[in-house]
């Protein structure tokens, strides 16, 4: 297997807010969250929207705002990657599609945006070369982005950030909203960049659509990843090993619908213990204690219990 | 009771009408799906159906009577996508919650609504955890018909079974009719009577 | 560290200012006195340890004098202010929330007044009023309520359109019930702010106008007299007369100035967490 393009170990994030006028207090957002993603791999982080994903993204690219602080290591290719190296390579090898379409620019054209400012003949002819490939002809770069539809400026979106052949693209939540079938061919492309050779961050709600396009699934819940198992697991609930997720599975539309038992459903961002300790049909006293997450064959798993395939 | 939406007219300032001549019918025991791709007028068709867009042309009808003549908490109740845009960030949430009238405690058990949540405010939860508030609220004792407007979108799976098998139960024991707006086949195969597809009714 | 010093710092700045500008205030109430004694055995002598800020003309201790005055345009500036901000926020709301006709009778009043040039339209005013302590009042307050007026009425109009009160609507809560539960606790920061800055105007067109002539009478210790008076004797070289006082009303303003922007910053949401 080749070296990792992108590797987050232990990381952690939480942010400093003010209560009333003077008490601060430290909320954290992410703990312990761990992954590696390999050059040609789309591996999907699915959580409920809101819940810190997004997060990830900003750490990864350095863009996150002014009172968060962060703990744990990210590497790229091997060696950390440092703001400089962040700053270096962001918008070249390590680039983001973001969630909304607002992050389009409404006040510069189509074309200087994709082409991030570049005039020169090439960079004009790869621009050209790289909307046409997602089905937008030459004059959408003399648009604006509020005469785009929201299609168009999703396809957009993605062909800024492939400009410069990138290696790391992290796509956070570029579905939303969307019809099936828009979704899955928006979807579509990033999994052919990886099938090119690039390493493929999919952050998402959705998990029935990144099923679709994924080679492994980050299953993120309450700020920590409690499993990551490969997308060919998902097909039965079995084969699943975190509790969790195999809640997740059986609470698919077409699994059932299944809710899971007990009126509450929603996770404390504890410190420690599992996060679905008070939904987990199998809880255990030591279930509130700090529970690693191990490697266990296919993937990782946060659970106590020696759970077999 | 009847739900009916008669030769509906309306766009937005000089564009192009976002429906025309549109006819619809939803009775109480019914739950009907709406899908279309975005663009094609699934929410304004909701506003319009709760009255919070007034039609061009056509009119609204509860039971023969038109919506607007209803006072007092209206029987057409919407449930927005974006919980964050429907609640007041600067009241705490108990408050925000009551708007809807005296609501039974088995809602908000049903729900998941944690007594302490009542004294939050909207930034402290989850999209999630407010949804939940926004659909207690819209469940008060005048509701006769409820617009879920893909409220369970943003949700992760086990909010969205949990909130559905609830609403499920409780627009069955109350006689509400459901009007159910979603991107998900599977979503609309479990829990709909019927589904519209609006691209057929394209003018 | 670095941010709770910021934050706790500009809550230190704001009460220091807040309690030197009451000192100055009270000081002036009480010294109404000692500011109008005339000693000739003292007159026109330069700053010193015993006179600060020098004597005048008649003998009469400046430093005194200019709080008195600086007293007088802040307690003058203050109700002139709060009026106004008052007059702002009720016609603001009308025009956002009775309807398109007295929305267009505001916005032309409102064009009206901001079209004349701000200093003339408050000569205009205070002239009308016969000029003296009435004129300069009304002058002030009706001359300074546009600006924050159509801040007030932007932001009924947004709150009007927004998804909370529409839905409240919905659920059939009553016109009351949405000014008291949702407008007014969103528009009251703003509303504060507004109020706060627009001290620092009018306690400087007071000054203005009573120094051009059409303000408060000569015979009252206010700063716009100490000032047009001390021009005159500028050329023969007693220059602490326009100097000290005239830096002292300032400084005010810009106290006033600092309050207001820090109360900002501390409210606004944006930058609350820094």
């Amino acid at each position: 297997m080749e070296r990792p393009i992108l590797e987050v170990e232990h990381l952690s994030l939480s942010f400093t807010q003010y209560r009333g006028l003077l008490g601060r207090t430290q909320l954290p957002a992410i703990s312990d969250l761990s992954l590696r993603i390999h050059p040609g791999e789309l591996v999907a982080v699915v959580g409920a929207s809101g819940s810190g994903k997004s997060l990830l993204a900003h750490a990864i690219l350095g863009i996150l705002p002014y009172n968060a602080s962060l703990t744990g290591a990210l590497f790229y290719n091997g060696a950390p990657l440092t703001p400089q190296r962040q700053k270096a390579i962001r918008g070249k090898e390590l680039v983001l599609v973001p969630q909304s379409v607002s992050y389009l620019d409404p006040l510069m054209k189509v074309g200087p945006q994709v082409r991030n400012g570049r005039r020169d003949e090439a960079a004009r002819n790869r621009s050209r070369a790289v909307l046409a490939r997602y089905g937008l002809d030459p004059q959408v770069e003399e648009r604006y982005p509020f005469q785009l539809s929201g299609g168009m400026a999703r396809r957009v979106l993605i062909s800024t950030a492939v400009m410069e052949q990138p290696r790391l693209v992290i796509a956070d939540e570029p579905t939303p909203g969307l019809h099936p079938q828009a979704a899955q061919r928006v979807l579509g492309h990033f999994r052919e960049l990886a099938d090119q050779g690039a390493g493929v961050l999919l952050i998402t709600h959705d998990l029935e659509l990144a099923l679709t396009v994924a080679h492994r699934i980050v299953v993120f819940y309450a700020g920590t990843t409690l499993e990551e198992a490969p997308a060919s697991a998902f097909q039965e609930d079995n084969t699943l090993r975190h509790p969790y997720t195999r809640a997740l599975w059986r609470a698919m539309p077409q699994h059932g619908f299944h809710a899971p038992e007990g009126s509450l459903f929603s996770p404390q961002n504890q410190e420690e213990g599992c996060p679905f300790r008070q939904g987990c049909p199998e809880a255990r006293e030591d279930c509130a204690g700090s529970i690693p997450y191990r490697q266990v064959e296919g993937g990782y798993v946060r659970c106590i219990r020696e759970v077999a395939p | 009771m009847t739900l009916s939406a008669e030769n509906l007219g309306f766009r937005y300032g000089d564009g192009s009408p976002i429906l025309s001549g549109f006819n619809f019918t939803l009775i109480s025991q019914e739950r009907v799906g709406l899908m279309a791709p975005s663009g094609f007028g699934k929410t304004t068709l909701c506003k319009l159906l709760a009255g919070y867009l007034v039609p061009q042309e056509g009119r609204i009808l509860l039971d023969g009577v038109p919506l607007s003549q209803y006072k007092g908490p209206c029987p057409v109740q919407m449930i927005w996508q974006h919980p964050e845009l429907v609640v007041n960030p600067r009241m705490p949430l108990g408050r925000t919650l009551a708007e809807g009238g005296k609501l039974d405690a088995r809602i908000l058990t049903g729900l998941g609504i944690q007594p302490s949540w009542l004294s939050r405010y909207p930034r402290e939860l989850s999209g999630g955890e407010l949804q939940r508030f926004c659909i207690a609220r819209a469940l008060g004792s005048q509701t006769r018909f409820l617009l879920a407007d893909e409220i369970s979108t943003m949700l992760d799976l086990i909010t969205q079974a949990q909130i559905w098998n609830f609403l499920l139960a409780e627009t069955a024991a109350r006689n509400i009719g459901l009007l159910v707006v979603s991107h998900s086949p599977s979503l609309l195969d479990q829990i709909c009577t019927r589904t519209l597809d609006l691209t057929k009714k394209r003018p | 560290m670095k941010k709770r010093s910021r934050r706790k710092a500009a809550l230190s700045l704001l009460i220091l200012s807040l309690c030197l500008l009451l000192a100055v205030t009270l000081a002036g109430v009480l010294l109404r006195d000692a500011a109008m004694e005339t000693d000739f055995a003292r007159k026109n002598l330069p700053p010193s340890l015993r006179y600060p800020f020098g004597t005048d003309w008649m003998g009469r201790d400046l430093f005194v004098r200019t709080l008195c005055g600086l007293s007088m345009s802040i307690q003058i500036g203050i109700i002139t202010a709060s009026v106004s901000a008052v007059i702002a926020f009720l016609l603001g709301s009308a025009a956002a929330l009775l309807g398109r006709g007295a929305d267009a009778a505001v916005s032309w009043l409102i064009d009206l007044m901001m079209g004349i040039p701000h200093i003339l339209l408050l000569i205009l005013v205070s002239f009308a009023c016969g000029k003296g302590f009435w004129g300069v009042v009304i002058g002030v307050t009706l001359s300074h309520w546009m600006s924050l007026s159509r801040v007030i009425r932007g932001e009924v109009l947004q709150l009007r359109e927004s998804g909370y009160v529409q839905v409240a609507q919905k659920l059939g809560m009553g016109r009351g019930y949405i000014l008291r539960r949702h407008m007014v606790p969103h528009l009251f920061p703003q509303f504060m702010v507004g109020l706060v800055l627009l001290f620092p105007h009018a306690i400087l067109h007071e000054a203005s106008v009573t120094f051009l002539g059409f303000g408060l009478s000569p015979e009252q210790p206010a700063i716009g007299v100490i000032l047009s008076e001390g021009m005159k004797y500028l050329i023969m070289g007693q220059w602490w007369l326009a100097v000290f006082p005239g830096l002292a009303l300032v400084l005010v303003v810009l106290l006033f100035d600092l309050v207001g922007s820090t109360l900002r910053k501390l409210l606004d949401p944006a930058s609350i967490h820094e």
